[in-house]
């Protein structure tokens, strides 16, 4: 007997699926659905976007039949089913909502496609349709993660003590277990954005780049808290315009920096990283494969988000407990060449010597501190009172403040700039100025 | 009805038929089509496979009430006609328009980067047979705010 969680190939939106009702007097009505979604072992959910006809069949007789195509195998299943009732609201409803808002906003349609709600079917009977193919002539299915390696992936990321190793563990984790494009977001709720820590397998790393609470996959899952993917974007893409992938813009007019990105992926995910209900990111990865990521692919990278989650939460709280151990300030030697450094107080972005470093809160900390380094000569900074200082206006509570100073510090490396900072110890960094910094406001 | 000149050429297109049926129950069946031609000004001649969709053909042969949409993958454009069939064997010359339809549609979707071996289920014709259908109703059903949009409809 064939079961719901067999057909897992079905639901990744990769081949339509369709629905046949009949009316009152027995008319049939045939159509394509955009997303069907799997509710539990005996359940489905669709989103019935405009077939009005549908919607009034399904209430004059609940019996349909759905048919659902693996988009692995191309293998067609008929389902017998019945309709239950439809929600506006509610888990089922969200998971639905999320995936759909994803991909409208892949195309540049977001918002288009707004969900009303959806219709819930319980399934009776799941037949295959017979098939040219036999077993062994059945094409290649994409080899499920191994347990093994998600284990010493997850055990690697909890052995680590800092915001740094953690994010390191996490994206060689992603690799071992084949997941060759990562990019890790970590959010900032008080300005709705996500920011990116960490990449991997890209050309640019893209640290610093900064993708909206909302917006296309990665944002969709920070703010459903919940993964969404895309398994085969020509689909995404035919069904809108095509994206343009275009040049990256002049970051230093722009003061954008790109996200990292392939020239053509086929499948992609977006992984929240959830820590007590609270999110601190989100990590996404693609690829060129279409349906790189079958349902046990998700799990794995949720096992290594969550152990990330709670790993870079304790990081942070245990950095903001930290003392430094010498507290004297020390005074280098001001001497050399001197350094340009910008600050625009309106949007706190910070250039040095022209070249543009980064905006909000990490602008605003670096700026705090080169002001304080100038004044009275002092390098050696601690999470403890960059927490306490008011006129950073940090957010009150999780301000993941090891993560902005994390971002902060690997943008000044990538930049090569003149200006570095350095993690000294648990909850402690240090300026490493080459020159003499001369700071300017503009616009006060 | 009679048929447009836009949707004659549509359907005889290289285009995804699907068919809706019924049986004595109201239970509905979904079989696919594999080639389709006008016959007459109100009729379409639909092939596909009776060992791959023996419901369709069984509920064709007792109510001949049909619904088929006829959908272009590369933008999603579909049509639904819907109307009361009858179910023949098949011809010589429906197995080379079923043949010319599975050649012509491995190839669009080769040009969508979809695989010949990805298509091939879906493009079955063993123990073909033909449903030849008198129009009744004729929607449009592409994906947007004018889906299910009738374009005609004779009272019966």
């Amino acid at each position: 007997m064939i079961r719901l969680c067999d057909l897992d190939d079905c639901f990744e939106g990769v081949i339509p699926s369709i629905i046949a009702t009949t009316a009152a007097d027995g008319t049939p009505n045939i159509s394509y659905l955009s997303h069907v979604v799997m509710v539990d072992d005996s359940h489905i959910a669709i989103s019935n976007q405009f077939f009005a006809k549908t919607a009034a069949n399904i209430r004059a007789n609940p019996r349909v039949t759905l048919q659902l195509v693996s988009g692995r195998t191309s293998a067609q299943y008929q389902l017998v089913a019945i309709w239950v009732g439809s929600e506006d609201h509610g888990p089922f409803f969200t998971r639905v909502e999320g995936q759909l808002n994803a991909s409208s906003a892949q195309v540049g349609m977001a918002g288009i496609m707004r969900l009303r709600a959806i219709d819930i079917f319980r399934i009776e009977k799941i037949m295959a349709v017979p098939s040219p193919f036999t077993q062994e002539n059945t094409p290649g299915d994409a080899l499920a993660p191994d347990l093994q390696a998600v284990g010493r992936a997850a055990r690697a990321i909890a052995s680590e003590g800092d915001t740094e190793s953690v994010i390191g563990a996490l994206l060689s984790g992603c690799r071992a277990l084949g997941f060759n494009h990562a990019i890790l977001l970590l959010a900032d709720p008080a300005r709705g954005q996500l920011a990116t820590v960490a990449s991997n397998g890209y050309d640019r790393s893209g640290v610093g780049s900064e993708v909206a609470f909302g917006e296309g996959l990665i944002g969709t899952a920070a703010v459903s808290g919940l993964s969404v993917k895309v398994s085969d974007m020509s689909r995404v893409r035919r069904l809108g315009a095509a994206i343009g992938a275009g040049a990256p813009a002049d970051e230093n007019r722009t003061r954008t920096i790109a996200l990292p990105s392939l020239p053509d992926p086929m499948s992609q995910i977006a992984v929240p990283l959830l820590a007590h209900g609270s999110l601190q990111g989100v990590l996404f990865v693609e690829s060129r494969s279409r349906l790189a990521f079958g349902r046990n692919h998700d799990q794995a990278l949720e096992i290594l988000a969550s152990a990330a989650a709670l790993a870079l939460a304790l990081s942070e709280n245990l950095a903001s407990q930290a003392r430094p151990a010498v507290s004297l300030p020390v005074s280098s030697p001001i001497e050399g060449r001197a350094i340009r450094i910008l600050h625009h107080p309106f949007d706190d972005s910070v250039f040095i010597d022209n070249i543009y470093v980064i905006k909000g809160v990490a602008g605003r900390l670096l700026a705090h501190m080169l002001e304080i380094y100038v004044r009275e000569g002092r390098c050696e900074f601690t999470n403890r009172e960059i927490r306490a200082t008011e006129s950073l206006r940090l957010p009150e509570f999780k301000d993941n403040l090891e993560t902005r100073l994390l971002l902060l510090r690997r943008r000044m490396e990538e930049r090569n700039l003149p200006i570095r900072l350095l993690h000294t110890g648990r909850g402690q960094i240090k300026l490493a100025v080459d020159g003499i910094p001369e700071i300017n406001r503009k616009g006060e | 009805m009679k048929l447009t000149d836009d949707i004659k050429h549509f359907i005889a297109s290289p285009v995804m038929i699907i068919a809706g049926t019924r049986d004595a129950d109201n239970q509905p069946a979904i079989g696919r089509g594999v080639g389709a031609r006008i016959s007459y000004e109100d009729r379409v001649e639909i092939v596909f496979s009776s060992w791959q969709w023996p419901e369709t053909a069984a509920n064709i042969t007792s109510n001949g009430q049909v619904a088929i949409t006829f959908a272009r993958p590369a933008d999603y454009v579909s049509y639904q006609l819907k109307g009361d069939a009858t179910l023949r064997a098949a011809e010589p010359e429906d197995l080379a328009l079923a043949e010319r339809y599975c050649t012509a549609t491995t190839a669009m979707f080769a040009h969508l980067g979809v695989e010949p071996d990805l298509v091939r289920p879906w493009l079955e014709y063993r123990d073909a047979v033909v449903a030849n259908v008198i129009v009744r109703e004729l929607y449009v059903q592409t994906p947007g705010p004018k889906a299910g949009t009738t374009i005609g409809a004779e009272t019966r």
